[in-house]
């Protein structure tokens, strides 16, 4: 049948420098991609630097202070707890990312494993094997983490495990089907003929040019664990400790004010999530023009 | 062709089951006793322990799987521990709600997203193009609940435009029961009324439900009519001097079609059960709300079943879809 | 009664009234009730705060005709009146339902006649005769006299088996079924008169009568509909398809996850007091700001259980009014004094002193809620002033955590429960961080735990698993054997999974014999000022020992249009809406 995936491997990928040098001067050249290089930079160096930029203790604060409009002082107001709204969005970038790139290279690892074994085996064992990512996939994905947050219990590593599971599937079948799409191609055939051992096609051919769809879907799982997490933080499945900043659970805490003149509170996290995810999806979406040098023209 | 189909619908059987292993394995595991929960925090051990066995909890996993799908294929799929109604009965109440819900979300989806692609694929490398790569970027990037909150408090509350709970003005409508209102509001009432009524409220959730599938609609379409109008035969169609529109029509758009269409079952089987924070959002009574209760209050049976029932649904969406591709391009077999 | 919980509340029987009510939580946490559940109707002694606070709109000449869409929390339970024990259910069977006696609208504790239009109690307190209104109908068309009350009657003495244990109150009132049930005999005397003789005097049994689950229903309908199979059974479809009363409105549809509609009766037997509302649509609205919105934007008419934080906003807008309940509730910060480190008394002043109570209840109850200091309300006989720690004392609150056996960083265990809000505790997560601040800043180190409500945290709760826990109740009526006397209760049973050798309390850990024979002592006193004397010195002896720290009294608030008119709150939510009327607007 067709399978048709938006990211198929360029069949031009047969020099490697070529590639990855041509992908790179063209993503240069992406004006959203690099806006999105620029947003994500910033929002991993926002993560990274958080007790450095942070104007105040995240934690601290008294309700007496609760609901401060934005002021000098207080440069995007202070949240129910009276705490500096900002100081929590800077920290709270570190959650996110926490949970994006655990949920991330987890998910990659046991699906680019899996879904190696099973593109390279091929035959019944192939078969079964994609039968059960089959049965992965057609369990509707919210409910899924949920269930899972719910047996695990709250927290951050929870939530990225959660995430993870979802994502196993999508990269197994993503890199089995490069896999596949690759053997066939003329210099595995070339290399299997001269007398190559399996392992090393695997490794040295086949490995490289399979994996390129694979950092653009990466790229944008990024993304989409951010947006997943943000959204169990809105269904009340946060950080364990309600202290810790978490963009979603931060709008949703207080989202109940919303109306009662305090909508900023909801407000900034809310930009806060979108701007971050936007940046993994622009580049991600780069990233995928540039590695494919066919879409863009 | 029909050959196909079957197989097909065979391997729903293979499918099913290791979806039907994978949930009573989960819902097992779930911390606490779904009869503790019913029962309350002061029950009985005697009382718990008839409110188990009535529930077939005191047996082993293995013969409450094998009792579960005994029940299943007898059309029989349990009984909710929290409303004590059959499962089917709840589910059949709740999905024309999420179908409506789906459909009005795909419609916004398909109707905007396909011109859109298509526009901005002709004018490739414009600001008109930039502009929709970002814009449909933003529209992955916004958190679906974010995103409805500002529809409800900007149309809703704010500017009184349209309504932010419900299916229908119960106010005019206070016993107009359940179902597929669109459908029933024309066909069976015959009011047009009730009709706009019914897509007045259906327009925000639509909305936000929507706005994602209409993000990766517009990408799929821009990406693959571009790869079309670089195809050979287009360049020749062009040469001979045929009308562009008729070039669109005919060879661009149809043999674009196939990633387009696939984005847009996977899409709709995603809606079907993935709508749980617009639900929430707009208290829509749909099969995405009701299940998320399920989990929260460990009401094992209905997580069982429903998301047995929406497991089965996204399979037989995603084989539709493959069989049109061969309405679609005639080069497609199957065999 | 309510804070979920199925209860010694048979304990407090000898007081004028009964019967509690619990919530949607434990047995049947129905379907879209994560967010703000609703506590349950119940009753109140005279020594309860009448709805005084009562703000219904009067004005004007009622007009017939409308629709009025209440935003309720959830779909209702069960509408088998027996069996129903949540507030959204209540809500619903008090308009299709009625009972024998009524309460006075917007009164606790005062009795009017309902399907009863006179009664006479034997001498003896055993017999009571109940004279029943003549010409009165089931919707159905089953007429109702003397058989079909003593059929009702006979259902909740001899509950069907495969029914027994789904029920609540019929337990609770009569402590049993079939020959435990409280109930000796019914027995017919005319058409229209008929008697019900107890087992013992029962003072507060007329005011039982008056709660929704002792509603007539109509024997045709329970038997035509399989009523009496298991609440499970698929042929049991009579709460669903066909609840029958006599009430002034009557069931028209469900649709479960969407809405519940009930219609005007228009045959009401009593003229006078039928619906001026042609229907009544109850539509399911799980999240309290997602009600509000939906109340600001006109699509519901009235939501109840408005956040403290939002009256404002109700206020504000000049097509919107509230309806206040006087407070009922009591929120509280509560020990378990088995666990340390609050085994230690100086630990639990340490904390008492350390919680700023003022700015909590100004953030979270503003308008719904004053400073509590005691368990009791403070329109109870048996409150009196200044009997726990009031001050706001964070410098003793340091001296007493350096001097206790936990000095500081002290690191204890604060549980907060997910997924709830109640009139008592309506941001659960949101005032825990705010008491963690306090409790930080003399000295604890906190360590947050959570747990969602109706999935563990009362069943651990009441275990005694949690040694500092928030948690709160709803007075049923004006008594402290509603408050104290079921918290403080000893227990045989085991705590936690350990047996004690003795009696002893759970929740709390409460382990002092001589607060178990005080309270022994009021609840068993017949006369009011000596049992209002005795559960003073009772509450002496308790708040010594710092079992919590009482932060609110809080009420409740409902938000309506302002074309909704004639809705009387009433303290114990006993609302009937047959009053209500909609202006055109």
């Amino acid at each position: 049948m067709a399978a048709v995936t938006a990211a198929t491997p360029a069949p031009a990928a047969t020099r490697h420098r070529g590639l990855w040098a041509d992908a790179a001067s063209r993503l240069v050249h992406n004006g959203p991609a690099m806006v999105g290089l620029v947003l994500v930079v910033g929002f991993i160096a926002v993560a990274l630097f958080a007790p450095i930029l942070a104007p105040y203790n995240p934690d601290a604060g008294t309700i007496i202070n609760r609901f401060k409009p934005p002021s000098p002082e207080h440069l995007l107001g202070t949240d129910l707890q009276g705490r500096d709204i900002l100081s929590r969005i800077i920290w709270g970038a570190r959650s996110s990312l926490w949970v994006a790139v655990l949920s991330v290279s987890a998910g990659l690892a046991v699906g680019l494993v899996y879904g190696a074994i099973a593109g390279y085996l091929g035959g019944l064992v192939d078969f079964w094997m994609m039968r059960v990512v089959d049965v992965m996939l057609s369990l509707p994905g919210l409910l899924l983490t949920i269930t899972i947050v719910v047996f695990l219990g709250p927290g951050l590593n929870t939530i990225a495990f959660a995430i993870a599971v979802e994502n196993i599937p999508i990269f197994a079948r993503l890199l089995r089907g490069s896999i596949l799409g690759l053997k066939e191609t003329d210099y595995v055939m070339a290399s299997r003929s001269v007398g190559a051992r399996g392992q090393r096609i695997l490794l040295i051919h086949i490995m490289p040019n399979a994996i390129t769809p694979v950092i653009v879907a990466a790229t944008l799982a990024l993304a989409t664990a951010i947006v997943d997490a943000a959204g169990l933080g809105f269904l009340g499945f946060g950080p364990q400790d309600p202290a810790t900043p978490e963009w979603g659970t931060m709008l949703t805490d207080t989202y109940r004010y919303l109306t009662s003149g305090a909508a900023f509170t909801a407000f900034f996290p809310g930009v806060a999530i979108v701007l971050s995810v936007l940046g993994f999806n622009l580049l991600g979406d780069g990233l995928r023009e540039s590695l494919d040098p066919r879409l863009k023209r | 062709m029909l050959k196909y189909i079957a197989r097909r619908l065979l391997m729903l059987i293979p499918i099913l089951l290791g979806v039907s292993l994978v949930l009573i394995g989960f819902v097992h595991l779930l911390p606490g006793d779904p009869c503790a929960s019913m029962l309350g925090e002061h029950a009985t051990v005697e009382k718990l322990a008839t409110c188990r066995h009535s529930y077939g909890l005191d047996l082993p996993i293995w013969q409450q799987y094998v009792d579960y799908m005994g029940g299943l294929l007898h059309g029989d799929m349990g009984v909710s521990t929290s409303t004590r109604l059959p499962v089917l009965d709840q589910f059949v109440a709740r999905f024309p709600a999420t179908v409506e819900l789906t459909f009005a979300a795909m419609l916004f989806a398909v109707g905007a997203g396909i011109p859109l692609g298509i526009a901005a694929a002709k004018r490739a490398g414009s600001a008109f193009d930039t502009a929709a790569t970002i814009l449909s970027l933003l529209g992955i990037s916004i958190p679906i609940f974010f995103l409805g909150l500002l529809l409800a408090y900007l149309f809703g509350v704010w500017l009184h435009w349209l309504p932010t709970a419900g299916r229908i003005d119960l106010h005019l409508y206070p016993d107009v029961g359940g179902g597929f209102l669109l459908f029933n509001s024309l066909v069976i009432y015959h009011d047009p009324a009730m009709f706009i009524d019914v897509v007045k409220h259906l327009i925000l959730p639509a909305l936000a439900l929507g706005t994602i599938p209409l993000a990766y609609i517009v990408r799929i379409t821009r990406s693959s009519v571009l790869e079309v109008l670089n195809e050979d035969y287009v360049r020749t169609a062009r040469a001979k001097g045929l009308q562009q529109r008729r070039i669109d029509n005919r060879h661009v758009l149809r043999n674009a079609l196939v990633p387009i269409v696939t984005v847009i079952g996977l899409q709709t089987g995603l809606l079907m059960g993935g709508a749980v924070l617009t639900e929430t959002i707009f208290s829509w009574g749909g099969v995405g709300s009701w299940l998320f209760q399920a989990v929260v209050n460990n009401d094992f049976r209905v997580i069982e079943s429903g998301t047995l029932i929406l497991a089965t649904i996204f399979v037989l969406v995603n084989l539709v879809v493959d069989v049109s591709y061969a309405f679609l391009n005639p080069r497609i077999r199957y065999s | 009664m309510i804070r979920t919980r199925f209860g010694a509340l048979i304990a407090a029987t000898m007081l004028v009234v009964s019967a509690c009510g619990s919530s949607t939580a434990t047995t049947a946490p129905s379907a879209a009730s994560s967010a703000a559940s609703t506590s349950a109707a119940s009753q109140a002694a005279s020594t309860a705060p009448s709805a005084a606070a009562s703000t219904a709109p009067s004005g004007g000449t009622p007009v017939n005709g409308g629709t009025m869409i209440f935003g309720s929390a959830s779909d209702p339970s069960t509408l088998d009146a027996i069996l129903i024990q949540d507030g959204e259910s209540f809500r619903i069977a008090q308009q299709i339902y009625e009972t024998l006696i009524k309460l006075k609208p917007g009164t606790a504790s005062d009795l009017e006649p309902g399907l009863a239009k006179s009664w006479d109690v034997s001498p003896d307190g055993l017999t009571y005769t109940f004279h029943l209104q003549t010409g009165v109908m089931f919707t159905d068309g089953t007429p109702f006299n003397a058989d079909a009350a003593i059929y009702n009657v006979n259902r909740w003495k001899n509950l069907p088996e495969p029914l027994q244990g789904s029920d609540y109150y019929d337990i609770t009132v009569f402590g049993g079924y079939g020959a435990d049930s409280l109930i000796s005999s019914v027995n017919k005397i005319d058409d229209s008169t008929f008697s019900i003789t107890l087992k013992s005097p029962k003072a507060d049994f007329l005011t039982a009568m008056t709660l929704a689950p002792f509603g007539m229903q109509s024997p045709t309908a329970l038997q035509k509909y399989n009523a009496d199979l298991a609440p499970t059974d698929p042929k049991n479809t009579y709460w669903q398809t066909a609840p029958t009363g006599t009430g002034p409105f009557m069931f028209k549809e469900f649709v479960p996850g969407d809405h519940y509609t009930i219609v005007k009766n228009p045959n009401y037997w009593d003229p006078a007091n039928a619906a001026h509302l042609d229907s009544v649509v109850f539509k399911p609205i799980a999240d309290s700001a997602n009600r509000l919105a939906a109340l600001k934007s006109g699509t519901v008419d009235i939501i109840d259980f408005v956040d403290a934080n939002q009256l404002n906003d109700v206020k504000s807008d000049n097509t919107l009014q509230l309806l206040m309940r006087s407070p009922l509730a009591i929120g509280k910060y509560a020990f378990n004094q088995t666990q340390k480190p609050f085994n230690d008394l100086k630990v639990r002043e340490a904390a008492a002193y350390a919680i700023d109570k003022q700015a909590l209840v100004s953030a979270f109850f503003p308008g719904l809620g004053t400073v509590a200091d005691s368990d009791l309300i403070n329109t109870f006989p048996a409150y009196e002033p200044n009997q726990t720690i009031t001050g706001y004392d964070p410098q003793k609150a340091k001296d007493l955590l350096a001097s206790s056996t936990c000095p500081a960083p002290c690191s204890i265990d604060f549980w907060y429960p997910d997924n709830t809000s109640r009139p008592y505790m309506v941001d659960p997560k949101g005032e825990f961080e705010a008491i963690r601040q306090m409790l930080e800043a003399v000295g604890f180190k906190v360590n947050p735990q959570h747990k969602d409500w109706h999935g563990g945290y009362l069943t651990a709760e009441a275990n005694g698993q949690y040694p500092s826990f928030f948690i709160g109740w709803i007075y049923d009526y004006g008594d402290p054997a509603d408050g104290p006397g079921l918290f403080y209760a000893t227990s045989t049973a085991k705590c936690n999974g350990v047996s004690y050798t003795t009696p002893h309390n759970c929740e709390f850990g409460e382990d002092n014999p001589a607060v178990a024979a005080a309270m022994a002592k009021a609840i068993a006193e017949p006369d009011a000022a000596t049992r209002t004397q005795d559960w003073k010195d009772a509450m002496k002896l308790i708040n010594a020992d710092v079992p919590d720290v009482p932060l609110v009294w809080a009420g409740s608030a409902l938000g309506a249009s302002t074309s909704i008119h004639g809705y009387i709150p009433s303290p114990t939510q006993s609302e009937y809406f047959n009053l209500v009327w909609k202006s055109n607007s």
